[in-house]
């Protein structure tokens, strides 16, 4: 029996500079991932956090990480060659396979961009398995916007939708918080939508795409918890009786608000 | 399984006075953990037999240290030429005798069972926990706060492998499993009349109706508690118990079937070695559901309420089953004088 517990030492391959608090590091392994997974990440003699894979390819996965503590500070300061552990990868995954033959609204906001990113690969990819499909990305700032280097590549294949809470000098886009876009949205029925982003966001956000006529029951969130173990037994990240890490972290909304504790992501959503 | 059947049908008792034998024997071939005291009474490795407590009902601590202890070490890490190696700290496998275990005590192992060795098992528990004997063993007489009456109890309905019930000068011996069998091959027993029987289920029939005396919640109102329960989440008894309850996480480190933890490391100085950890946490703690993003259990009331539900109904609607033996612990420790039992009481009046 394999120790779930015990991660797999990996050398991290490359680093690269997403934004002021945010590098993506690209991670030597051949562990193989469903979009919207997750890996615990081991900064060794600072600890372990969840991290979504941002990307992966032939022999590699990447980890977008934002450095807002013990472990993610770490790592920021860590560099190619050096080695960190990863185990996983755990949770369900995005609920691809229903958004095929459909239209697909991938909805992110800041970090949350970041377990979005691997479907918008896919897509770009398998293009001709969607209908219409659209990114609606939200960000505090411009200079915070993960990926600005590949968005000329993905308008491509998709309606691209930005947005800034706060403009800076050059910015053009729409200034707004993400509802504010939502109506530009040129499909409503027969889609699949999927979102990550700050819980206040996603409450919103649901808020307004249910008014627009979107169903709760095709609409997918993907929840933030504390999480320790990644496998359903250290209890952090239980809500309402299910373990965001192995029965998450995607739920759709409809299953969310039926939670016995009613998740913060969706409180006020259909009252 | 038929087996087991006719030796129980045969029915056995051993004298209290080869007891320290059949232990001694068993100390042969296993590690034996019984009650000890040293004025907090908890189950032991035991070297010296005159140690054991024979105790009128159950230890103060539970039986899952023993299991799930309050710091474990996963493994060990050392910067090396190829990143780190790992050391694996994978222990504990010895055979082990539980000697004393009470009702409560086994459904606690059950229920521990249910979180650590399900769909993903938890390798540093299923080896402690793998080749455990249980030999339990009938309450004297209730604690305070003892309410397993709610959940089935003093006799648990198996889980062990051989069950003694004090009935004078011996214990009336059940057997509950093909290994509780060898050990009545053992050579310490002998076959017990249909008066030692007769003393045996008046013996627990007399206890029994004394836990549900004072439990004052019958059988039928805990199949209901769980539906009564989930209806109360915005009742106002979670924000009076918000009030007075301290948060300092006791009734969790004392409870048999909580299981909450956190992992960490412990770095040596320079940093170039250290192990990672794990340590028993509480949902009652402020930090427990914290995020960067947020604190999803940031008040009280919100945490108080789910504990309760993580023992009456998450587990009720996930696995079919109460989290809760009614070992009355955690009332017991509460420094608010928060009584479960009594909050029970008022859910589902
Ligand atoms: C399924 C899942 C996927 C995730 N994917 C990603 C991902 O892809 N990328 C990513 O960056 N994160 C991701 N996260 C979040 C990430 O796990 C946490 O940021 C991380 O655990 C923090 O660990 P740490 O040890 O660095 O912080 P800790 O030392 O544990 O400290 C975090 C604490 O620091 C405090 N804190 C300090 N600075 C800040 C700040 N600037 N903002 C808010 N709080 C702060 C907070 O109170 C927080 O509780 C994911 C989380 C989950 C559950
Ligand atoms: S022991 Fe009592 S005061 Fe302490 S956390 Fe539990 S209920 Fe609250
Ligand atoms: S909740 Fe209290 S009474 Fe129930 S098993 Fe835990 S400590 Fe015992
Ligand atoms: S992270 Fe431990 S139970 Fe989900």
């Amino acid at each position: 029996m394999r120790n779930p517990y015990l991660p797999e030492v990996v050398p991290i391959r490359e680093v690269i500079e997403e934004t002021c608090d945010t590098k993506t590091f690209r991670i030597a392994t051949h562990l193989l991932f469903n979009p919207g997974q997750f890996v615990e990440l081991s900064v060794f003699g600072y600890g372990e956090a969840p991290i979504s894979i941002s990307g992966g390819g032939d022999g590699y996965l990447d980890l977008t990480i934002r450095a807002v503590g013990n472990v993610t500070n770490r790592i920021h300061r860590m560099k190619a060659g050096d080695y960190v552990g990863i185990r996983g990868p755990f949770g369900n995954g995005w609920p691809l396979e229903k958004a095929k033959g459909k239209n697909l609204l991938i909805v992110a906001g800041g970090i949350g961009l970041a377990p979005l990113k691997p479907v918008v690969e896919y897509v770009c990819r398998h293009r001709e398995e969607f209908k219409m499909v659209t990114l609606l990305y939200g960000a505090r700032r411009p200079s915070l916007m993960l990926f600005k280097y590949k968005f000329r590549e993905w308008e491509k294949f998709m309606d691209l939708l930005l947005t800034v809470d706060e403009p800076e000098e050059g910015w053009k886009g729409h200034v707004g918080v993400v509802t504010t876009l939502c109506d530009k949205i040129k499909h409503r029925s027969d889609t699949i939508t999927l979102m990550c982003g700050p819980p206040i966001m996603m409450k919103y956000t649901s808020m307004v795409l249910i008014e627009l006529g979107f169903p709760p029951s095709e609409i997918y969130l993907s929840l933030e918890r504390n999480m320790k173990c990644g496998i359903g037994i250290c209890g952090h990240c239980a809500v309402g009786g299910v373990y965001v890490c192995r029965d998450g972290p995607v739920f759709s909304l409809n299953k969310a608000l039926r939670f016995i504790e009613k998740p913060h992501e969706v409180q006020g959503v259909l009252d | 399984m038929k087996l087991v059947k006719m030796v129980t049908i045969m029915m056995l008792k051993i004298a209290k006075n080869r007891i320290n034998e059949f232990l001694a024997a068993l100390k042969e071939e296993y590690t034996l953990y019984a009650p000890t005291s040293n004025g907090v009474t908890k189950f032991e490795k035991i070297e010296d037999l005159t140690s054991i407590c024979f105790l009128p009902n159950r230890t103060d601590i539970s039986l899952k240290s023993i299991f799930f202890p309050p710091k474990q070490k996963f493994f060990r890490w050392k910067r090396g030429e190829m990143g780190y190696e790992l050391e694996d700290y994978l222990d504990g496998e010895e055979k082990k005798v539980i000697f004393g275990a009470r009702g409560c005590d086994i459904r606690s192992l059950k229920i521990l069972d249910m979180y650590m060795r399900g769909e993903f098992s938890d390798p540093y528990y299923e080896k402690r926990r793998k080749n455990t004997i249980i030999i339990g063993i009938s309450c004297d007489y209730p604690r305070e706060s003892c309410f397993c009456s709610a959940f089935g109890g003093m006799v648990p309905e198996d889980g062990y492998d051989l069950w003694f019930t004090d009935i004078g000068t011996h214990y009336f011996v059940d057997v509950g499993s093909d290994i509780g069998k060898e050990l009545i091959s053992l050579g310490f027993f002998q076959e017990a009349s249909p008066e030692d029987l007769r003393k045996k289920k008046r013996r627990i029939e007399k206890v029994q109706f004394e836990i549900e005396r004072r439990t004052r919640i019958d059988l039928c109102e805990v199949k209901r508690c769980s539906q009564e329960i989930k209806k109360k989440s915005q009742d106002e008894i979670w924000r009076e118990l918000g009030e007075i309850c301290l948060c300092c996480g006791k009734c969790n480190f004392v409870c048999p079937t909580c299981h909450c933890f956190d992992v960490r490391d412990i770095p040596s100085f320079d940093g170039s070695e250290g192990y990672r950890i794990r340590v028993w946490d509480s949902c009652h703690l402020y930090e427990y559901a914290k995020t960067s993003a947020e604190n999803f259990r940031k008040e009280k009331h919100a945490r108080v309420r789910y504990r309760v539900y993580d023992k009456f109904v998450f587990p009720v609607m996930r696995y079919g089953v109460y989290a809760c033996t009614g070992c009355g612990r955690c009332t017991e420790v509460c420094p608010a004088g928060i009584n479960l039992r009594e909050v029970l009481r008022r859910l589902v009046e």
